[in-house]
């Protein structure tokens, strides 16, 4: 295992550290002497993971302002590339929302768009190669790759903080929504006396249905998002250990050969999984929320 | 795998973005598009309106081109008749003018041939009156010579 500044050597790789490596965090938190820093280990709930967040808010602040700019200067005449390229982006979305949710809301196509471009771009980052930026960040701090420096993930889907808290989100969206599209009177209702009546006795079974429905919601949102990417990026990981494994069984340049290959079969297939899994999440939220605003 | 504050970060951040978008990104380009459906279904319809214009103006002309067609095909013909008047007139005032000069001519011929007549007439008669004087040996002097041809003229014509 080499220790040198910026190195990685994948002939000679320990399988288990590279794997765990890669997927753990970079955390910051009190550390067990009480000062603020870098953790090691993760200690209690109030742990941040800086590449999470790091990635996350650069790829948000990268669409939202690229858009704010060309949507600036949006003309009526002829677009431009830029403006065409939103403009299609805008127009897709907006059909998406206009069949599903039929309230009217001037915040669901946003938010619609929000979701389905950042995921995208979450998603997106799993195609760049796995030890790409964190090679560079070792670079740029100085720090030896992989046995000492902290680790960094780069994909912010990969982490169930960022899922659970879209999902999470979407939920409180869900509650907000039937408030103010139905009015609290019929939105208690809802809950109390939906699916089975208004037999007193039967009340407390309705609740703990929509109990039930609004924990399903959140979960099957946020770990079918996580469950792709995080097994996609595993897959990307997994694979570039076929060089050390074929290497010891004597394969030769084959044991070199083979991986860039499995890298590119896969990837081309997880751009599907890229595009689909940001317009899966989109899509059900805008079902959710016109779940919640539609009349009965 | 662990939850922790990230996701409370990651919340808000979202919040944010989904504002942001909702604010300044969303609004502007969806004004665009609108505007620019109805500009084009403006120029759609006045496409259609230029389009039944020309139509329109298309038909008026063919209706004037015909109409002026069947106008100076009325005016050729009626100057084709208004000349053949004139030649008829003119050919008749010819035909007429032609007869008097005519008639003239043979009214001189008449006069002449009357006038030749008497002369010759006078010639015969003043030769007859020579022979027959000759013949009688008598010579009549000049008056009555003229007297008995003048007579000799008045009873032959």
């Amino acid at each position: 295992m080499s220790e040198a500044v910026g190195n990685f050597d994948p002939i000679n790789l320990d399988p288990n550290l590279y794997i765990e490596h890669h997927l753990q965090n970079l955390m910051f938190g009190q550390k067990h002497d009480g000062s603020w820093g870098i953790l090691t280990e993760p200690n209690g709930f109030w742990t941040f993971h800086l590449d999470t967040i790091f990635f996350s808010i650069g790829l948000g602040l990268l669409f939202t302002v690229l858009f704010w700019l060309i949507a600036r200067k949006a003309t009526t005449g002829v677009p431009g590339r830029w403006q065409n390229a939103v403009e299609w982006v805008v127009e897709f979305i907006d059909n998406q929302v206009r069949d599903t949710f039929h309230s009217h809301s001037k915040m669901i196509a946003p938010l619609a768009m929000t979701i389905f471009c950042w995921i995208f771009l979450f998603n997106l980052m799993d195609l760049l190669p796995v030890d790409l930026i964190p090679l560079v960040a070792s670079w740029v701090a100085g720090t030896p790759y992989m046995n000492h420096s902290p680790a960094l993930r780069i994909v912010p889907s990969t982490d169930l903080n960022t899922t659970i808290g879209l999902a999470l989100t979407v939920l409180v969206m869900t509650y907000t929504f039937g408030l103010t599209h139905k009015g609290p009177k019929k939105f208690l209702e809802e809950i109390l006396f939906h699916p089975f009546g208004k037999f007193p006795l039967i009340v407390p079974f309705n609740v703990l249905f929509r109990v039930i429905e609004d924990l399903a919601k959140p979960i099957s949102l946020s770990l079918r998002l996580f469950g792709n990417m995080y097994a996609g990026e595993l897959i990307f990981i997994l694979m570039i250990l076929t060089i050390p494994s074929l290497q010891s069984l004597d394969w030769g340049v084959l044991s070199v050969v083979i991986y860039p290959l499995l890298n590119m079969a896969w990837s081309i297939f997880h751009i599907l999984i890229v595009v689909l899994q940001a317009f899966i999440f989109m899509t059900l939220t805008v079902v959710y929320l016109a779940l919640a605003s539609d009349e009965h | 795998m662990n939850i922790n504050a990230t996701l409370i970060v990651e919340m808000l951040t979202f919040l944010l973005f989904t504002w942001f978008v909702t604010a300044v990104v969303w609004p502007p380009v969806i004004r665009a598009l609108e505007k620019r459906r109805t500009q084009i279904a403006e120029g759609i319809a006045s496409a259609d309106q230029g389009r039944d214009a020309l139509n329109l103006a298309q038909k008026e002309g063919e209706v004037l081109v015909s109409q002026a067609r069947d106008q100076a095909a009325g005016i050729l013909r009626a100057a084709e008749a208004r000349a053949q008047v004139v030649i008829d007139q003119a050919m008749a005032e010819a035909k007429r003018e032609a007869e008097v000069i005519v008639a003239q001519a043979r009214q001189e011929l008449d006069v002449q041939v009357k006038a030749a007549k008497r002369e010759l007439y006078a010639e015969i008669a003043g030769l007859a009156l020579k022979a027959a004087g000759q013949v009688v040996m008598e010579d009549l002097d000049d008056e009555k010579h003229h007297k008995m041809v003048n007579t000799l003229v008045k009873s032959w014509s």
